[in-house]
């Protein structure tokens, strides 16, 4: 019933390469389609273990979807994803629009020695901080993944579906949201990483409020940037329009202290972005690419050409995005998806011309 | 496992998907419902009631689910 197809590369049975301790034991990207009239679709995997296995979405509509429809209705273009079984992937979005939507995500298992457990679960609700208990986790080895969501808002106002994640406590997870009216399902991923995999974990927001700045920084406990990956959490903005140049930004881990969320506009608009920084042990990151990169308004795709990677160890990242149009946003001309290509290009890529999007992107090579 | 919380009128606020139960959690099941955002638990059938998308009234199109508690899965 749905269709899909698997994007380039595929089961990595990862040997430890030399020079360090591979954590992966696969990562797996494809690509998933809801059809029109329908809420939900799959795709089949090479066969994971769901105790160990997480599926990256980036932040969702920056970076995880795209369309090529017109329509605009919340409750229409936004999914979440998760894993039905463990050789199903599928992406949920709340209504049977008359159109179709398009995510690409990467499922990563990996090797039963690097975590201790890994949670799936949402929040559902109308207000400002849904929360919803989890297992006990050990929380300076854990972090949180955002996974999706899916909205009730029949209308237009698409900030009405950001939302942030927060580890608030060992039991604990938030979802943040600075516009709340309609019920918003906001899914993630919570993954307690075993003893000696991580360096350190940091959850961090970078906000800009209260002004007109177009960015603003977080100071983050000193990092090793080479080791250092960021996990989405979500974003946030306290507009429902959505207008993307300047109720989104982009998020940059700019050096090993300071993160920077960045967006085209200065406007009284606040937002926010969250991520957690996962510094890994020496052993298990053999290198991490990071970089900015403009969609023009006049294309549909944008290849980046990066140092050569192995694509089976690899995982790409998009960490949202901003934008030089001043309207309402549009979800065929804004939302995106990213992908690795080959070995030395990754592909972002939008439903139609019109606007442009400026995004940043990181590229984590495992042993 | 997949463990369902809901707010005293019964409407679903939260799920997660772990090998135990988080503290508090009273409710689960071994299998993952799609379409999940609009449910209620029927706290005397102990069955999950489907809401249509844009009204308040059940769904019958969508079959009921039993969901059981953990009293019971202390059991199994």
């Amino acid at each position: 019933m749905f269709g899909y197809r698997t994007l380039g590369f595929g089961v990595n049975n990862a040997i430890a390469a030399a020079g360090g301790v591979s954590i992966i034991e696969s990562i797996q990207q494809v690509e998933i389609t809801i059809a029109s009239g329908t809420n939900a679709g799959n795709t089949t995997i090479t066969e994971v273990d769901l105790d160990y296995s997480v599926i990256f979405i980036d932040y969702g509509k920056f970076g995880g979807l795209t369309q090529t429809d017109t329509g605009g209705n919340t409750d229409d273009t936004n999914a979440y994803a998760f894993l039905s079984n463990s050789t199903t992937v599928g992406i949920s979005r709340s209504s049977f629009a008359s159109f179709a939507i398009t995510a690409v995500v990467t499922v990563v298992e990996f090797k039963s020695t690097a975590v201790d457990s890994i949670q799936w679960g949402y929040t559902f609700g109308t207000g400002a901080a849904d929360t919803a208990a989890i297992t006990s986790v050990t929380t300076s080895r854990t972090s949180l993944l955002y996974a999706g969501c899916s909205s009730y808002e029949t209308g237009t106002d698409q900030g009405d579906s950001l939302s942030s994640l927060e580890l608030t406590s060992s039991t604990l997870v938030t979802a943040n949201r600075d516009v709340s009216t309609a019920n918003l399902l906001a899914a993630f991923w919570v993954i307690e990483f075993a003893t000696g995999i991580t360096d350190s974990i940091e959850e961090f927001e970078v906000a800009i409020t209260g002004d007109t700045a177009t960015s603003a920084t977080t100071t983050i406990t000193s990092v090793t940037t080479s080791r250092t990956m960021l996990f989405p959490g979500g974003q946030r903005s306290d507009t429902a329009a959505l207008e993307v140049d300047r109720d989104s930004g982009y998020l940059e881990l700019t050096n090993g202290t300071t993160a920077t969320l960045t967006r085209n506009t200065g406007n009284a608009a606040d937002i926010a972005i969250v991520a957690t920084a996962v510094q890994f042990d020496a052993d298990h990151i053999d290198s991490i690419q990071r970089g900015t990169v403009t969609m023009a308004t006049g294309d549909t795709t944008k290849d980046v050409t990066v140092t050569s990677v192995t694509t089976s160890l690899s995982l790409l990242s998009a960490l949202s995005c901003t934008s030089t149009s001043s309207s309402a946003i549009a979800p065929e001309q804004q939302f995106f998806t990213s992908e690795i290509v080959d070995s030395t290009t990754i592909r972002f890529t939008k439903g139609a011309t019109g606007r442009d999007v400026i995004l940043s992107w990181e590229l984590v090579e495992f042993f | 496992m997949f463990y369902y919380q809901f707010n005293t009128e019964g409407f679903v606020t939260a799920m997660v998907r772990s090998k135990t139960a988080p503290e508090g959690v009273d409710y689960f099941a071994s299998d993952t419902m799609l379409s999940m955002g609009r449910m209620k638990l029927d706290k005397e059938t102990e069955e999950v009631v489907y809401y249509k998308y844009s009204a308040s009234e059940e769904d019958t199109n969508i079959p009921r689910i039993k969901i059981a508690t953990k009293d019971i899965n202390i059991r199994e």
